[in-house]
């Protein structure tokens, strides 16, 4: 009910909207997130950057979660490990902190609706959330289990939390651009509640209604070649134009 | 124009390198209606993804130990241990990247046979390759120490890389993404040189990249048929300051203790491999 109720009094479809079509565009030119879009080259080299920058962080915080897991660097301790790699990460993690929201800029209005996106920052939550507990709980006696080649439980956890939400950011970061679970296509309840589709300018459907939807358009073609088939055969073609167009007439 | 002249000479597309040979056409067009094809575009999406988590983690492998070779990283421990420690992301990177690789090319056949990124991604990716497994590894396992053999196969690299990424420079449909092979270079020099070296090379970078905004923006905007020629200009300066000073650092200059001319040039040489790969990829999917 709050999500509904959120979803219903949220300011930011119509801000979004409003950036994505509006702001920047006037006679000559489009708006500053259309431009982006169709921009020769810069949309490119954004999202290449944006790419690249997260195999470097990938491949540095992946080092330091396997530490933690025990997988790796087992004879190191895990300060060494983390002291050593987490600045590359953090660099990488500015990067791409810089260019994603750019890239999120160029279609803000769709984004926000899109399941992967939300998807996505559900996860991004959960890993600065690991990030958090990590430092204030599993990092308090850190002293007792630097060397262990097998970090306790609770730090094992962490590391595979971190892994696990790293690789699903990413992987939903690329379903972003595929379309599938887009608005306005016939979805589960939960995939329509999750990206708020009713509030969306596609709007929401379920498989249920789609099938609905499809039966209807079936009955409504139905009853037409019913009505067709029972109209009496014209014979002049000048009577049987007229019909018709009356006919188009009263549909108007 | 010289450029020009040179991007005629390379490999093109692989439908120009191939193109003569009967039944080539057919069996490539073919291949995405094989159930492999079928499969691989059904489930894109998905493949995709895994296609990606394996570059990741051949990154991993060839930042931390490039970096340890280049006498950075995880000083606290020996190259080999570097090596020996991270390789298992390389074996199973490379099998994740090329497997689901094959994939993407037999579901996409059609748009690669005609793509001169492709030429370059693959050469790039067969210079990787060789870097990471005939010269890398064998001289990181034995801490830094090349043999003729590991010589032999840099310099094998390195034309294949040079190759690779001059098809990247010069083809117009992809020279933009070159940009990416230079900011990586440019960010490994930002890490590896060291003292006063690095600040100058900061200095000069940031003058270069305002006087290019500068020049794209102000003075000749996107609509001016010079945009694109004076976007090239500073991607060539820019490559030379990069490369010039990255050759330094590599013979000597500001270097980081405790690794050699060797180690530095395969490290850098590697890196810069598999970005040239990745952004290939990157720049088949935008064309």
């Amino acid at each position: 009910m709050l999500h509904d109720f959120l979803a219903a009094t949220s300011p930011l479809n119509s801000f979004f909207e409003r950036i994505q079509f509006h702001w920047g565009a006037d006679d000559m030119h489009s708006s500053y997130s259309q431009t982006l879009l169709g921009s020769l080259n810069f949309w490119g080299l954004l999202e290449g950057t944006h790419l690249l920058s997260l195999m470097l962080f990938f491949g540095t915080i992946a080092v330091v979660d396997s530490r933690l897991l025990g997988w790796t660097f087992r004879q190191t301790p895990v300060s060494v490990v983390s002291d050593r790699l987490l600045p590359w990460t953090v660099a990488a993690m500015i990067i791409a902190m810089v260019s994603g929201p750019i890239l999120f800029f160029s279609k803000p209005a769709e984004y926000y609706h899109n399941f992967w996106f939300r998807a996505k920052l559900f996860f991004l939550i959960v890993a600065i959330a690991n990030v958090y507990i990590f430092h204030k709980l599993v990092q308090k006696n850190q002293s007792e289990w630097d060397t262990a080649e097998s970090p306790p439980f609770k730090a094992k956890l962490s590391g595979a939390i971190s892994l696990m939400s790293w690789v699903l950011i990413m992987g939903f970061g690329r379903m972003i651009a595929y379309n599938f679970l887009d608005c306005g296509k016939p979805h589960a309840v939960w995939i329509n509640w999750v990206a708020e589709c009713k509030t969306s300018p596609l709007g929401s459907l379920t498989p249920a209604e789609y099938a609905k939807q499809l039966a209807d358009q079936k009955a409504a073609d139905d009853a037409a070649a019913a009505a067709a088939a029972a109209a009496p055969p014209a014979t002049d073609p000048k009577a049987a134009a007229a019909p018709a167009g009356a006919a188009k007439t009263e549909a108007k | 124009m010289y450029l020009a002249q040179i991007g005629k000479m390379l490999p093109g597309a692989p439908d120009q390198i191939f193109g003569h040979i009967d039944g080539v056409k057919e069996w490539v067009d073919g291949l995405k209606n094989t159930d492999l094809g079928k499969f691989t575009n059904n489930n894109f999406a998905q493949i995709e993804i895994f296609h990606f988590i394996g570059m990741f983690l051949i990154g991993s492998y060839v930042i931390l130990t490039g970096m340890r070779m280049m006498g950075l990283g995880i000083k606290e421990e020996s190259i080999a241990v570097v090596d020996k420690n991270t390789r298992w992301f390389l074996h199973i990177g490379a099998l994740l990247a090329i497997g689901t690789g094959l994939m993407m090319g037999v579901g996409n056949s059609g748009k690669l046979y005609s793509s001169e990124i492709f030429t370059s991604k693959m050469i790039a990716m067969v210079a990787g390759l060789t870097f990471s497994y005939f010269v890398m590894v064998p001289v990181a396992k034995r801490d830094g120490v090349a043999t003729t053999g590991n010589r032999i196969g840099g310099a094998i690299g390195v034309a294949l890389l040079i190759l690779a990424l001059t098809i990247f420079a010069v083809r117009a449909t992809a020279n933009v993404g070159f940009f990416h092979m230079i900011w990586a270079a440019a960010l490994i020099l930002l890490v590896t040189l060291q003292g006063k070296m690095r600040n100058l090379y900061l200095i000069a970078l940031l003058v270069l990249v305002i006087a290019w905004q500068v020049m794209t923006h102000v003075v000749i905007p996107v609509e001016n048929e010079k945009y694109m020629l004076v976007n090239r200009v500073f991607m060539y300066l820019s490559g030379l300051l990069v490369f010039g000073l990255s050759l330094l650092n590599i013979f000597g200059t500001a270097a980081a203790p405790g690794s050699n001319n060797f180690s530095r040039l395969i490290a850098y040489a590697t890196i810069i491999a598999w970005v040239t790969v990745g952004a290939a990829g990157r720049w088949i999917g935008l064309s």
